[in-house]
């Protein structure tokens, strides 16, 4: 039921750029059975970015789509030791990406809980944690402080 | 400590709301300044602003990549951004908040209790609200419908009729066009005012019982009366039933609710359809009647019901019963409604252009604005300078739409349209005596205004309103 999962959790993440970072992600997605429509999911989240990049500075980028083609909202997370060029507002390299896949229902009391996800990110001790990690188990762990 | 507010929205309303509004606190927090910050997110707006809030607040900051309503911070200095550098600049545009040199947002002055902050709406606001969610949705249908019978009447006013010598086939469809639309003015209205409370299922019987009420004669008073017991029907039916498990839900909504309701409330309507249409029938007499004894004293009423609050409630109920004896064929009582709706906006335009050195230069170019106001029925024109001092500014619009309206009553001037001012003037049967009205009124009204107001020293002086007497 959590927003998070071990199977959509990402270490040592390597894309060489946006676009491979999105595809990726979208897979593991889609692996673990997140998504009716993966093509229409992938469609809606590179339109988001054509509005205006979602890597919003701090090394980090919250990719998000909210669409009938989720099956149930989850959160992937990719964390990148090296970071990538994710073609941020402040052009500077991310280090950690949630993609968000929120499923189309505005009962969701998931949103809630993304709410909260995107308040705590403004946190750097937070962000610092999260980048440190080096076991799923850990991540998840502090994932889990998001009330 | 320094009160500041913030907005915060994006398209999706997942994320990025919800960052920026928590860089905002921190920022905040740090900067030693309180904050209350708005979210438009997907789970609705939350920790909205309050009416005291914005009161209260030192300056606004908009971080937000969709809409969000703007009208409420008038005169109050706002930032606006977009959501992603209210999540990077966080700390610069609260730094940038509190010194004071923000732009003022739509001048000063312009500041409009809406209403729409109050906490626990008392039950008169309830009801006009339902009201006016009906009244706003038929005006549409009137006008269009209005305007397109007033244009067939340019072909003469037997133009529909086969056997008459005027019979234009165009002006005979134009009139049928214009009469669906008309005939649709009170179940619109009921279905509507439903709607308001009860949304959807509201809807259903809303629009049953108005066409009961239009069908059985009980006119647009059948059809308020229906629209109020729908919409609490409909409510008070989705509640008892709120107990059904889940699976039933489709049935509940198609089925269930729709049955009971219109079955229920129907049947009302059609016991109650004789004593409201008579009711109905001598309201509706009782006002024409005083339109043809005491046209002096009805003009009166009207003029100073149409100036009292500009376009709001009071002009409304005024402008509502004009629209709906316009679709009962009165096309009398609606032409002294839209003068003393026109006037308003005239006297002040003529005021300052008469009187200049009493009038400070912004003052002098609203005015001008206020020609084509008036030319066009919007009556909120006047609003701003009435606002500067209403106790002497709206006693003064009353008399003004007094005078307008008791001589268009006095005239027996007919308008066969509700709205557009003198853009429907070739369907006025005396124009010429109607704008002669109006000017009339607005011109007396304008030397009255003039004289109540002083002399500027200094003609450029923005500052300075000669309002002090």
């Amino acid at each position: 039921m959590g927003l998070f999962h071990e199977a959509t959790i990402y270490l040592d993440f390597k894309a060489q750029s946006k676009h491979e970072t999105i595809v990726k992600l979208v897979d593991l997605l889609d692996q673990a059975g997140i998504l009716n429509d993966k093509k229409k999911y992938q469609q809606e989240i590179l339109a988001r970015e054509e509005e205006a990049t979602t890597g919003i500075g701090f090394g980090i980028a919250i990719p998000h789509a909210q669409t009938k083609a989720v099956k149930e909202t989850r959160v992937a997370l990719a964390i990148s030791k090296k970071g990538i060029d994710y073609d941020s507002a402040d052009k500077t390299p991310v280090y950690l990406i949630f993609m968000i896949a929120a499923c189309d229902n505005e009962a969701d009391l998931h949103l809630q809980m993304l709410a909260q996800l995107s308040r705590k990110l403004i946190d750097p001790v937070f962000r610092n944690r999260l980048m440190a990690c080096t076991a799923k188990e850990t991540a998840l762990q502090i994932l889990q402080e998001i009330k | 400590m320094k009160k500041i507010l913030g907005v915060t929205g994006c398209p999706t309303g997942i994320a990025h709301t919800f960052m920026a509004a928590e860089a905002l606190k921190m920022a905040a927090k740090e900067l030693n300044v309180e904050i209350k910050v708005e979210t438009n997110g997907a789970i609705g707006v939350e920790d909205a602003l309050t009416w005291d809030d914005i009161q209260q607040a030192e300056c606004i900051i908009v971080a937000c990549d969709k809409k969000v309503d703007m009208e409420r911070f008038n005169g109050k200095p706002v930032i606006e951004v977009s959501v992603a550098q209210g999540i990077q600049r966080a700390k610069e545009l609260v730094l940038e908040a509190v010194s004071g040199n923000v732009t003022v947002r739509g001048g000063k002055g312009e500041f409009h209790h809406s209403g729409a902050f109050d906490e626990k709406p008392s039950i008169g606001h309830v009801i006009y609200k339902h009201l006016m969610n009906g009244v706003s949705h038929m005006i549409p249908f009137v006008v269009a419908g209005g305007v397109l019978i007033a244009i067939s009447f340019l072909w003469g006013i037997y133009s529909f009729d086969p056997n008459s010598a005027q019979y234009n086939p165009t002006a005979a469809l134009l009139k049928q066009v214009g009469g669906y639309s008309m005939g649709l003015m009170v179940p619109i209205l009921t279905a509507y005012i439903a709607q308001s409370i009860a949304d959807r299922p509201g809807l259903i019987a809303g629009f049953v019982a108005g066409t009961i009420a239009a069908a059985t004669g009980s006119g647009f008073l059948g059809g308020i009366i229906g629209g109020f017991l729908a919409g609490y029907v409909a409510l008070g039916l989705v509640k008892a039933l709120a107990g059904l498990p889940k699976q039933f839900e489709g049935l509940k909504s198609i089925f269930v609710v729709p049955l009971i309701s219109v079955a229920f409330v129907g049947v009302i309507m059609c016991f109650l359809s004789g004593p409201v249409a008579a009711l109905n029938e001598y309201m509706m007499v009782f006002l024409s009647n005083l339109q043809n004894s005491s046209p002096i004293l009805l003009g009166i009423v009207i003029g100073c019901m149409c100036a009292f609050d500009m376009g709001g409630p009071v002009n409304k109920a005024a402008y509502v019963t004009g629209t709906l004896l316009l679709g009962q064929g009165n096309y009398y009582f609606m032409a002294g409604v839209s003068a003393a709706c026109i006037t308003p906006p005239i006297l002040i335009a003529i005021a300052t252009t008469v009187f200049k050195n009493r009038f400070t230069k912004d003052e002098r170019a609203a005015g001008l604005v206020n020609y084509i106001l008036g030319f066009t029925h919007i009556t909120e024109g006047a609003i701003p300078f009435a606002a500067k001092s209403p106790l002497k500014v709206i006693p003064i619009l009353m008399l003004g739409s007094s005078i307008a309206a008791v001589l268009t009553y006095l005239l027996k001037i007919q308008v066969p349209a509700p709205h557009g001012g003198f853009l429907i003037l070739a369907l006025v049967d005396q124009p010429v005596a109607w704008v002669f009205s109006i000017f009339i009124g607005a011109g007396i009204g304008a030397v009255l205004y003039g004289f109540s107001r002083d002399k500027l020293i200094d003609s450029e002086g923005d500052e300075r309103h000669g309002t002090i007497s």
